[in-house]
């Protein structure tokens, strides 16, 4: 197996965690407006299900000392995924503009390409042709998307 | 009644309507084949494309790709035994078994044939069953509503496979994140941290490709597994099933589509546990109940025709009342509302080309796919050797470009980059995003009729179960907690 980034009785972290985020909506939700019962206010329903979240999270949190110890494992090949999808997200969101569609899913697909254990140069070179063509095709041609396919900073 | 068909088939059978719903069952088979790539994440990266069309034709489209993909899910189950989508996981159980003795192809073909049968009575129960549902729908206040959505989300959760507390947490968190933005009645901004890009709420495309598409593209790349696949010859001989084949499939399919037409309607059940279900009552009822799991044809037969029918029939409560029972039907209301246009009791008579144009288009949609899986299955069962490499920077880069379609925003494709992380922590932390997005999609509505209810009655919280329909709404959610806690209670003491 592989040895990966380890958390020790996962449901606790997760009903401590849904309790933080229950408790930051709350805060939010008091400071505006509550209002009452005849006259609801902005804040209401959200303070009531932010109570809610965090009631989950405490019931989640107990439940973990009663059920047997679970590990939770992040797996290396996940998070190496993860990490390089998103930085193909990232370098999608900042060449779309100054370079336009086509560089921008050049760039995408070989950055993604590495989220992959195995990186194969040939399924790359072909995705990374066929793919702008394809896109050009329905989003600028076919849907009318105002983005110019090739362009030189702005 | 009958003039308003008469739309429908001009609607579904226009040029348009002809192309979007072939376009949609052929998209929908193909993604429904290859496993790792979900229905609910392609019916997402495809919302921005219908903006742009009529509200009917998108409709058609996209439900077009949700059926389709139960016809071409049942293929990755037969011949790899991995369920090409989640509600065609039971197929495996005896699909799997059949392909190994040599009778992949007769499985496929039987299984297009139950998909058919069921899809076909599910559409005609919509028909049928909507004009009376919303009869009884228009009398419904703001309180009936009210139940009526909390119905859906208990029940909902209350299926999940990960547990009911994890299941409602998650559709609490949709909610807090679906109430972002300003709020209507007050002109409060809520949960934006002062930036303009959240003023009309979180984007819904966003944060659907980011928390359904991208992790399962994730959880592919972690898990390195290659199936085994055995291809299956492929003659027409091999394809029939014998005459007392015939004689055991086809009551099964029969049952199969009367208890998913059921199951499809009530909320939150949908075309899973429709399969789960109708694979149940045949292995109970069945003579032979052994011969289960090792390629019994009732075993294919039934839950395809269950789920396929369920996914028909859970159009109804989406279009009558309003009231989505999943995440994938939340994701067809969203659709038409931002259209513009509020699915409820009105809606088939508001709105008869799109209500009828879908119903029409399912018939059509139906016999494409007939044609579709069982003269050219040859080319799909192709497909399943497409490799994993190719795939999924395809997936990443429609996503964005996706995204980044409908409003020209930055920000926007960055969401989706969040949405994915968050995706992913949710699948380790053995959550499930789809409660996450019906809360996302339902929140607005529950805190709309919450506040209607209240104000009605000047603040008194006894409207909520004055009338007898919400009290026995509320009455069902709560025997359906109490069933659920019971089970787990059964389970920790044994």
């Amino acid at each position: 197996m592989d040895q990966g980034f380890q958390i020790k009785r996962p449901d606790l972290v997760l009903g401590l965690a849904l309790i933080g985020i229950g408790a930051g909506a709350a805060a939010l939700s008091a400071s505006y407006d509550i209002g009452h019962l005849n006259d609801v206010g902005a804040g209401f329903f959200p303070l009531i299900v932010s109570a809610c979240l965090m009631f989950c999270g405490l019931l989640i949190g107990l439940f973990s000392f009663t059920s047997e110890q679970t590990t939770l494992v992040l797996p290396k090949n996940g998070v190496r995924a993860l990490f390089a999808i998103l930085c193909a997200i990232f370098a999608f969101a900042m060449t779309i503009e100054p370079l336009g569609l086509v560089p921008a899913i050049i760039l995408t697909v070989v950055v993604s390409a590495f989220g992959s254990h195995e990186v194969v140069g040939k399924h790359i070179l072909l995705v990374a042709i066929v793919l702008p063509i394809l896109c050009y095709l329905t989003f600028i041609l076919g849907l009318d998307m105002r983005v110019p396919a090739f362009q030189l900073g702005r | 009644m009958f003039s308003d068909f008469q739309l429908g088939l001009q609607v579904a059978l226009s040029w348009d309507g002809l192309l979007m719903c072939a376009l949609g069952v052929t998209l929908g088979t193909f993604i429904g084949v290859l496993p790792g790539v979900g229905v609910l994440a392609t019916i997402a990266m495809l919302l921005p494309v219908t903006f742009g069309m009529e509200p009917a034709i998108g409709l058609i489209m996209l439900a077009g790709v949700f059926y389709g993909a139960a016809y071409g899910g049942s293929t990755a189950s037969i011949l790899l035994n991995l369920p090409g989508t989640a509600n065609t996981a039971v197929t495996c159980l005896d699909g799997f078994p059949l392909n190994q003795q040599g009778r992949g192809s007769m499985a496929l073909f039987v299984t297009a044939i139950a998909s058919f049968i069921g899809s076909m009575s599910g559409a005609i129960i919509l028909a049928v069953l909507s004009h009376p549902l919303a009869e009884l729908a228009r009398g419904f206040g703001s309180q009936e509503y009210f139940a009526l959505l909390l119905l859906g989300i208990v029940a909902a959760s209350s299926f999940s496979t990960v547990g009911l507390v994890r299941a409602i947490a998650m559709t609490f968190l949709g909610i807090l994140i679906g109430l972002i933005g300003v709020d209507i009645n007050t002109g409060t901004e809520r949960f934006t941290f002062g930036s303009q890009f959240l003023y009309d709420g979180m984007p819904l495309v966003a944060l659907a490709i980011g928390l359904f598409g991208i992790p399962e593209v994730i959880k592919n790349l972690a898990d390195k597994s290659t199936p085994e696949n055995i291809q299956p010859h492929l003659s027409y001989r091999a394809m029939l099933p014998s005459f007392a084949e015939w004689k055991r499939a086809l009551p099964a399919m029969g049952r199969g589509a009367g208890v998913g037409s059921v199951l499809g309607v009530l909320p939150g059940a949908g075309s899973l546990i429709a399969s789960f279900v109708s694979y149940a009552i045949e292995r109970n009822i069945s003579k032979t109940p052994e011969a289960f799991g090792k390629g019994a044809i009732e075993g294919i037969s039934s839950p395809e025709a269950a789920n396929n029918a369920a996914i028909q029939t859970a159009f109804v409560p989406t279009l009558t009342l309003g009231v989505p029972g999943d995440s994938t039907m939340a994701i067809v209301l969203a659709a038409l509302l931002v259209h513009g246009i509020n699915p409820g009791p009105e809606f088939a008579s508001q709105h008869p080309d799109i209500f009828w144009g879908l119903i029409v288009s399912f018939l059509i949609g139906n016999f494409l796919l007939l044609i579709i899986n069982i003269p050219l299955i040859g080319i799909w069962v192709r497909l399943l050797s497409i490799p994993y490499t190719v795939l999924f920077p395809s997936i990443v880069v429609f996503s964005c470009v996706g995204v980044y379609s409908v409003r020209y925003e930055i920000i926007d494709v960055l969401f989706i980059g969040g949405f994915a992380a968050l995706g992913y922590a949710l699948r380790l932390f053995r959550l499930e995003a789809a409660p996450l997005l019906l809360g996302f999609v339902l929140g607005p509505m529950l805190e709309e009729h919450f506040r209607r209810t209240l104000l009605l009655s000047r603040g008194d919280l006894g409207a909520f179960v004055e009338q007898p329909i919400s009290i026995a709404l509320y009455l069902a959610s709560a025997g359906m907690v109490l069933w659920v806690a019971r089970n787990a209670l059964k389970k920790r003491y044994r």
